[in-house]
């Protein structure tokens, strides 16, 4: 209420309300949480259907029954951000040039870097908006334990993070492309690159260096622009469970902290619940891998919006 | 400050090998309502969007309210309403949403908002549609749906390119008010148009462009434009007969109008002025020039 208060960004403020008036947006979140709810009752069942065929004890099948669900979900949100984002933002500067309504706000006081704020942020707050909706949910897997809080709130958040930085490459092929076809189809291809391409490239990469040498050692840099690998290094567990899908991608980038193979383990009525992983410290490697990977997003995500405050600037050289 | 509102030196505008504009030279006095007429590709366009901070000129220097665009556009900004030859509205938000955007991207704060949008909106006749969505406006409506969007910083100067193209007789007289109000308030206005008769009414000055170039500038009368002009008035009857009539303007165009209806009671179904051919007068402005 304060006079005082700065106002918010004026493109933000109409695409929320715009946004959240049409259809779309409901239709979007129901298929979302179904998808969702879909994926925490199948990881539910199988991971309770082990553990009793296992005959393992209740409380330890569920701690690991939640951590199987909570990363499943974890796994599941992201697949989906991946998918809704860009087909979100790819055509949030094209289609104000397809619908002419660029020019008129480009002659207000908003300057172009604005303009990308207020996209990015819409995009941003509706996926916020997905993540907040799916918190019940994840809810279910903390109440079945062997969940952190810790861990949930850094899975959320990096969820976030990806989502940004999709939003924000998205955006950039928005203001570089003419149509948004073209815009929402590259933005498409970027995210399947960073998802299923980095370990395409990696694959390659090794097989290329194991045919030299006996045991080459392959460089895991191109793996920090990896999505799913960032939220397993953020928020997979630190015990191995090669059943819970991040605690196994995680094991990829730390290979060293989890004994090969570590999984539930059938014991015969034996207490053991899964084998003990043996921890060997890793040597320095200077930063920890996913604040490389943040690191690296952010020095993109800075570039990619520098090139598309470049692209909206007036006066250009050319007009539309 | 100089007495004019928009001076341009030398502007040249080129895309490869073809020029948009080349060397022009025009000063818009403050206060005057300027026409620019042109055919199709004359560079009027080109010229507005240098203007409005849009399009950075390959020579030349304009300076508008004083400011430099290319120096300083957001100086030109606050003094600019631009009114686009394309009609880009949010489609999907309400008439009185779609005015609060601008007035917030113009930096308005927001409690001013109310008294400003109502008086926008009654300045160009939407005072009842405030809560009407965009895109159930008819095409007029739009037009001054988009008036109203450059005028909600209260500019100085406005620049309305092609404010009248798509609409119907009834609908650019409406604007043709419309313009002469916003003159009557001070502002200089800056409209482009091909039809002539359109704009030699209205307009304190003309300037007259083709392929990039000026042919003339200066009082409609003075150029050779609209001296005993006349205007062609066909009307078609019911039952396919058709007759021209020639009239000086618009009120004695009225005038045939009711003698045909009311006093000879003519089953009138269709009147259409016929523009006067923009060949003919570039002929006459270009002779003139000559003699
Ligand atoms: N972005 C561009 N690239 C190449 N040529 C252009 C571009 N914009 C305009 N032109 C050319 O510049 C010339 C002048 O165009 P402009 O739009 O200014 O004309 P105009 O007088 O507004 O015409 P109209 O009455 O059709 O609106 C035209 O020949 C046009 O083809
Ligand atoms: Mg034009």
């Amino acid at each position: 209420m304060s006079g005082f208060r700065r106002p918010l960004n004026p493109v933000l403020a109409r695409e929320l309300r715009v946004r959240m008036r049409g259809r779309q947006a409901a239709v979007v979140l129901t298929l979302y949480l179904t998808i969702l709810s879909l994926f925490l009752y199948l990881t539910y069942r199988s991971v309770t259907d082990i553990a009793a065929l296992s005959g393992i004890s209740s409380v330890a099948s569920s701690a690991s029954a939640g951590r199987n669900v909570f990363q499943w979900l974890l796994v599941v949100m992201l697949a989906l951000v991946c998918f809704i984002v860009p087909g979100l933002t790819g055509g949030a500067i094209t289609g104000e040039r397809e619908r002419q309504t660029l020019i008129p706000l480009q002659v207000t006081l908003m300057k172009p870097l604005s303009i990308l704020l207020g996209k990015l942020g819409a995009s941003v707050a509706f996926t916020l908006f997905l993540v907040v909706a799916a918190l019940p949910l994840i809810g279910v897997a903390f109440v079945l334990g062997g969940v952190s809080v810790g861990e949930v709130i850094a899975g959320t958040a990096i969820v976030l993070f990806i989502a940004l930085v999709l939003a924000v490459f998205s955006l950039g092929w928005s203001s570089v492309f003419r149509r948004s076809q073209l815009a929402t189809v590259t933005s498409y291809a970027i995210t399947l690159f960073l998802v299923l391409g980095t370990p395409l490239i990696y694959a390659s990469q090794r097989i290329a260096s194991s045919s030299y040498q006996g045991s080459g050692h392959t460089s895991k840099a191109i793996m920090v622009l990896n999505p799913f690998v960032l939220t397993a290094d953020v928020a997979g567990g630190q015990t191995g469970s090669s059943s819970a899908p991040l605690n196994g991608l995680r094991s990829f980038v730390h290979p060293n902290s989890y004994s090969v193979g570590s999984s539930l383990v059938r014991s015969n009525g034996t207490t053991f619940t899964r084998s003990n992983p043996v921890r060997i410290p890793q040597p320095y490697e200077g930063f920890p891998f996913w604040v490389r990977s943040v690191i690296v997003f952010l020095g993109l995500c800075g570039t990619t919006l520098a090139v598309a405050t470049y692209r909206l600037r007036t006066p250009a050289p050319k007009e539309r | 400050m100089s007495e004019n509102a928009i001076e341009i030196y030398g502007l040249t505008k080129r895309y490869g090998d073809l020029f948009a504009v080349r060397d022009l030279n025009l000063k818009i006095p403050h206060g005057s309502v300027y026409g620019l007429i042109g055919p199709n590709g004359a560079g009027k366009t080109t010229t507005l969007s240098v203007l409005a901070s849009l399009l950075e000129p390959t020579a030349g220097r304009v300076l508008v309210g004083g400011f430099d665009p290319s120096r300083d556009a957001q100086g030109v900004r606050r003094k600019v309403g631009y009114m686009p030859d394309v009609m880009g509205l949010y489609e999907n938000m309400r008439v009185n949403e779609y005015l609060q955007f601008f007035a917030a991207a113009y930096r308005i704060p927001a409690k001013e908002w109310p008294a400003l949008i109502g008086g926008l909106l009654e300045l160009v006749d939407l005072t009842d549609k405030g809560d009407a969505f965009v895109d159930g406006l008819s095409r007029g409506m739009k037009q001054r749906l988009s008036l109203a969007r450059a005028l909600a910083h209260d500019p100085e100067i406005l620049l309305l390119d092609e404010p009248a193209s798509g609409l119907d007789p009834h609908a650019r007289i409406e604007l043709r008010g419309l313009v002469q109000e916003l003159a009557s308030m001070g502002k200089t206005v800056v409209i482009s148009s091909h039809i002539l008769p359109e704009l030699e009414e209205m307009c304190t000055e003309v300037a007259i462009m083709e392929a990039g170039a000026l042919l003339a500038s200066g009082p409609p009368k003075e150029i050779g434009v609209g001296t005993g002009q006349t205007r062609s008035v066909k009307v078609r009857l019911w039952g396919g007969s058709e007759k021209t009539f020639e009239v000086a303007d618009e009120i004695e165009q009225r005038d045939l109008v009711r003698r045909l209806v009311v006093d000879e009671e003519l089953p009138v179904i269709e009147v259409t002025t016929i523009e006067e051919n923009l060949e003919d007068l570039f002929l006459r402005v270009t002779k003139g020039q000559r003699q």
